[in-house]
C-alpha cells in the first residue's frame, strides 16, 4: 500500500509493484494464478531482484501469497481479509462523513441527493451498472467533501481489494433498496451538519454491507481460502 | 600483503569516519534549523564547509535521504524534506482512529506469554528515557507498538499506520517533537501498557487517543514555532 505523494524517480521495484498491482486489481491476473518471477522480469525488462521485492511487498498488502518451494500466487481473499478490510473502512469512511459534514455539509449533500435519485431509478429498473456508478458518485462526493487526500487514497486502496470479489458485487446488488434508505440517512445528517450522526450512519451502512457479504460468503461459497 | 590490508582497512575506517562526520554535521544543521526546506544545497557546499571531498558527503546525504530527512533532485541538488500542518492533521486523524481500534483488540487478545515481553520493552523504554538515548528510545517505542499492533490482528491496519508514520516521524519536525517529550511519553506508554495488561480495552483505547493527541499537539507546535531564515526569501 503505497500512498506517497511525490514519486520523483521510479525504481525497478516500484515499476514492478505498480504493474503487478494494477494487473491483479484489474483481474488480468486472477486469484490462484501463479506469478512467475522470470516471465514478469522479462516482460518488464527488469532483473529478478526488483520483481521479487515487489512480490514481497504485494504479499504484505495481502494481494499475493507466497508458498515455499512453489512460488507466488495471486491471493484469494479470505473471510478474515474481508472483515479486516471492512473494520478499517468503517472507521475511515466514518471519518470522511464527519469531515464532510463539518467542512461542506450543504454543498456535499446536494451532490448526495442527486446520486440518491439516480440510485433509486437504477434500483427500480434493477439496472446494476447504473446503480454501481451512482453508488460510486455518492461515495466520491463524500471523499471530495472530506477533502483529505490521504484518507481517500487509503480507502481506494482497500476498495480495490474487495471489489474484485464477486460476492461483494452480489451483496451490493441485493441491498439496492435498503442501501437507498441508508444513503439518505447519511445525506440528511451531512446536510444538517450533524457530525456525530453522519459518522454513526456511515458506520452503520458499512457494517450492514459487511454483514451481508459475510453471510453470502458463509452460505454459498465454500472454498474461499488458499490457492485454487 | 599484510601492510596492504592494514592500510586498506585504515582507509575504509577513515572514509567511514569522514562520512559519519558529514552525516552528523548535516543532520545537526537540519535539527538545529540552520538549514531547512525551501532551498537547494549542493554536496560541494557541504564538502567545502567540512573541508573534505565530495565522496563521503554524498554517502552521508544518501544515508539521510534513506532516512527521509533530505531528498535529491538530480538537477537542482539536495533539499530538506518537510511536511505541512495540513498533512500532520490528516495523518493523525487517521492514525488515532486506527491505532485506537488496534490497541483495543490487543487488550482483549493479550496472552500470558506477551506480558513479560511487554514489561521488558517498557523497561528498555525507561532506561532509554533515563539516559536520554533517543535512538534506543525510538527502537523500544517501535517494538512497543509492534507487539501491540500485531496482537491487534489486522495486518492491513498496522501497515497503514506504518506508512503514515514513515511520512512524518523521520522528517525533522517529527524527530524534534519526539525527542522533546520522551519523559512524558514514557508515562503515557506505561499508562497504555497498564490498561492492556488489565485487559481493559476501552481504557487502553482512551489512553492511546490521549497519547497520540498530545503528540500531535507537540508536532504542530514544533512546526509552528519554526521560521526558517531560508524560507522567507526562497519560497
Amino acid at each position: 500500500m503505497q500512498f506517497k505523494k511525490n514519486m520523483t524517480k521510479q525504481t525497478g521495484r516500484e515499476r514492478a509493484y505498480e504493474y503487478l498491482k494494477n494487473a491483479i486489481l484489474a483481474q488480468k491476473f486472477t486469484p490462484g494464478q501463479s506469478l512467475i518471477e522470470d516471465s514478469i522480469a522479462a516482460e518488464l525488462g527488469l532483473s529478478r531482484t526488483p520483481v521479487r521485492e515487489a512480490l514481497r511487498e504485494l504479499s504484505r498488502d495481502g494481494l499475493v501469497e507466497t508458498i515455499p518451494n512453489r512460488g507466488a500466487f495471486v491471493r484469494t481473499l479470505s473471510l478474515q481479509d474481508l472483515l479486516d478490510i471492512f473494520d478499517i473502512k468503517i472507521l475511515l469512511e466514518g471519518l470522511c462523513a464527519r469531515r464532510a459534514a463539518v467542512r461542506s455539509g450543504k454543498q456535499t449533500a446536494a451532490k448526495l441527493y442527486k446520486a440518491i435519485a439516480d440510485m433509486k431509478e437504477a434500483a427500480a429498473n434493477r439496472n446494476r451498472n447504473a446503480y454501481l456508478s451512482a453508488d460510486e458518485a455518492y461515495h466520491s462526493a463524500i471523499y471530495h467533501g472530506a477533502n483529505s487526500e490521504m484518507v481517500h487514497n487509503i480507502i481506494q486502496d482497500l476498495n480495490a481489494q474487495w471489489h474484485r470479489m464477486r460476492p461483494g458485487m452480489i451483496a451490493l446488488e441485493t441491498r439496492m433498496q435498503t442501501a437507498v434508505e441508508e444513503h439518505t440517512r447519511i445525506a440528511d445528517a451531512i446536510y444538517q451538519e450533524n457530525i456525530e450522526l453522519a459518522e454513526q450512519e456511515m458506520r452503520r451502512h458499512l457494517t450492514n454491507l459487511r454483514d451481508q457479504i459475510k453471510s453470502l460468503l458463509e452460505d454459498f461459497i465454500t472454498p474461499m481460502n488458499g490457492v485454487q | 600483503m599484510l601492510m596492504n590490508n592494514i592500510s586498506r582497512n585504515l582507509d575504509s575506517v577513515n572514509n567511514t569516519s569522514l562520512q559519519d562526520q558529514a552525516y552528523q554535521f548535516i543532520k545537526s544543521q537540519i535539527l538545529q534549523r540552520k538549514i531547512g526546506p525551501g532551498k537547494y544545497y549542493s554536496d560541494t557546499d557541504f564538502a567545502s564547509q567540512l573541508n573534505m571531498s565530495r565522496t563521503p558527503v554524498k554517502a552521508a546525504l544518501n544515508l539521510l535521504e534513506h532516512e527521509g530527512l533530505v531528498q535529491n533532485d538530480r538537477r537542482k541538488g539536495w533539499k530538506v524534506l518537510s511536511i505541512t500542518l495540513e498533512d500532520i492533521r490528516q495523518i493523525f486523524e487517521i492514525k488515532i482512529d486506527i491505532e485506537a481500534m488496534l490497541i483495543k483488540k490487543a487488550a482483549q487478545r493479550l496472552k500470558h506469554q506477551n506480558t513479560q515481553e511487554l514489561l521488558d520493552i517498557l523497561e528498555r523504554m525507561k532506561t532509554a528515557a533515563f539516559k536520554k538515548d533517543f535512538s534506543a528510545w525510538i527502537r523500544a517505542d517501535v517494538e512497543f507498538h509492534h507487539l501491540l499492533y500485531t496482537l491487534g490482528d489486522n495486518p492491513r491496519a498496522y501497515r497503514i499506520v506504518q506508512n503514515l508514520n514513515e511520512q512524518w516521524n523521520r522528517v525533522w519536525v517529527g524527530i524534534l517533537a519526539m525527542e522533546g517529550r520522551i519523559q512524558q511519553s514514557l508515562l503515557e506508554h506505561q499508562g497504555i501498557a497498564e490498561a492492556v495488561l488489565a485487559g481493559n480495552g476501552d481504557l487502553a483505547e482512551a489512553r492511546i487517543r490521549d497519547h497520540l493527541h498530545l503528540l500531535q499537539i507537540e508536532v504542530e507546535q514544533v512546526l509552528n514555532e519554526v521560521v526558517f531564515p531560508v524560507t522567507a526569501n526562497s519560497v
